[in-house]
């Protein structure tokens, strides 16, 4: 697989990723660019036992958004808000399988998990912020994400994962 | 490895550890690969979670800087750009393509479409002199000239302040027009097309 083909298969959900934590298309854009000049070119250190291609990606993508995210402290207090306010979301995905599987993953999580891991995941909070804004100790939040996130996994398992 | 990774496995995977404990759990990574299918098996999770995501298509300029390197993509790809562009601009019928050429590479056009791209006319200096347009990306990476006269012997020149202006090539002919691509073109902003040793038309990159 060249990188063109990799971008091809990839670019679109990555992309997805850093806007949602970046919102500006030019940041995302730079954003999975970067990644994927990265990943390709240390493309000997990636292995299948780090887990799939798309799901390697994805988190590379991710962690590269929330370190300029959080690097431009412009953005926090905007972004926490609209994080902490924003109880529904618009979607265009097309795979409403898919995400309906996920939504209904997350809803048997128990809530106070569940808030934590949206408020990390869709908001791109910090465990600080996280902790503030739900007036929670911080080793609590960091627990309970923990939890939620192997929670989450084994739901997913267990309903079968669609690729 | 007597003891492996707890929490710090799962918030390493949400991205939001301290340097310091970041580069503590990549140590432990280093040398134990239960935790390392551990991590593997959380990013999943958070990658099925992009479902939950609104979706967005990403711009395709960064898989074309690769594309351009083959020069059949390459070729294929400008074609659908230009026929995209000339539609939109009305002047397809005079180069005699139909809408459908290169269809294979819509993705392509899409992508083109979608970058960083601006086009130049030239002015024609003499009667009868054929139409020209100049497609270049921003960056420069490349420049895409195409005429609407299938007849050989067109070159197109490129100059720069009080230098003389460089030879890009000939355009190739063929099926009523001429095109030609140029990878990493010169610096200069005058573009000229030459024909019978005469400069026929002229234009100006910003």
């Amino acid at each position: 697989m060249d990188l063109d083909e990799i971008y091809r298969s990839y670019a679109d959900v990555c992309f997805s990723v850093a806007m949602q934590l970046l919102r500006a298309p030019d940041d995302a854009q730079d954003c999975v660019h970067d990644v994927f000049v990265r990943v390709w070119q240390n493309r000997d250190a990636y292995s299948p036992e780090r887990g799939s291609l798309r799901s390697f990606l994805i988190a590379c993508v991710r962690n590269e958004a929330l370190t300029r995210r959080r690097a431009d402290a412009r953005h926090r207090a905007i972004e926490a808000r609209e994080a902490l306010g924003e109880t529904t979301m618009e979607f265009e995905v097309s795979d409403h399988v898919e995400r309906a599987r996920v939504r209904r993953a997350l809803d048997t999580l128990p809530s106070e998990q569940r808030r934590a891991l949206e408020l990390a995941y869709f908001g791109g909070l910090t465990h600080r912020e996280i902790a503030e804004a739900l007036g929670e100790p911080l080793g609590t939040i960091k627990s309970r994400l923990a939890l939620a996130l192997r929670k989450l996994g084994r739901e997913l398992g267990a309903q079968g994962a669609v690729t | 490895m007597s003891t492996h990774l707890g929490e710090e496995l799962e918030l390493y995977a949400l991205g939001d550890l301290s340097p310091e404990e970041r580069a503590n759990v990549e140590q432990h990574l280093e040398t134990c690969d239960e935790c390392i299918r551990a991590l593997a098996a959380a990013e999943e999770t958070l990658a099925q979670m992009t479902s939950l995501l609104p979706a967005y298509r990403a711009p395709r300029r960064t898989a074309l800087r690769n594309l351009w390197t083959m020069p059949a993509a390459r070729m294929a790809i400008a074609a659908a750009f230009v026929v995209g562009l000339l539609v939109a601009a009305g002047t397809l019928p005079f180069l005699g393509v139909k809408p459908g050429i290169g269809s294979a590479d819509v993705r392509a056009q899409i992508a083109m479409t979608h970058a960083h791209f601006e086009h130049v006319q030239l002015t024609p200096i003499v009667t009868g002199a054929p139409s020209v347009k100049v497609i270049y990306a921003h960056d420069r990476a490349w420049m895409y000239a195409i005429a609407d006269d299938g007849r050989p012997g067109y070159h197109l020149y490129l100059a720069a302040g009080s230098s003389p202006p460089q030879d890009l090539g000939e355009l190739v002919a063929h099926e009523g027009s001429a095109s030609l691509f140029v990878e990493h073109p010169p610096a200069g902003n005058v573009l000229l097309l030459e024909g019978n040793d005469r400069i026929l038309a002229r234009g100006m990159l910003p």
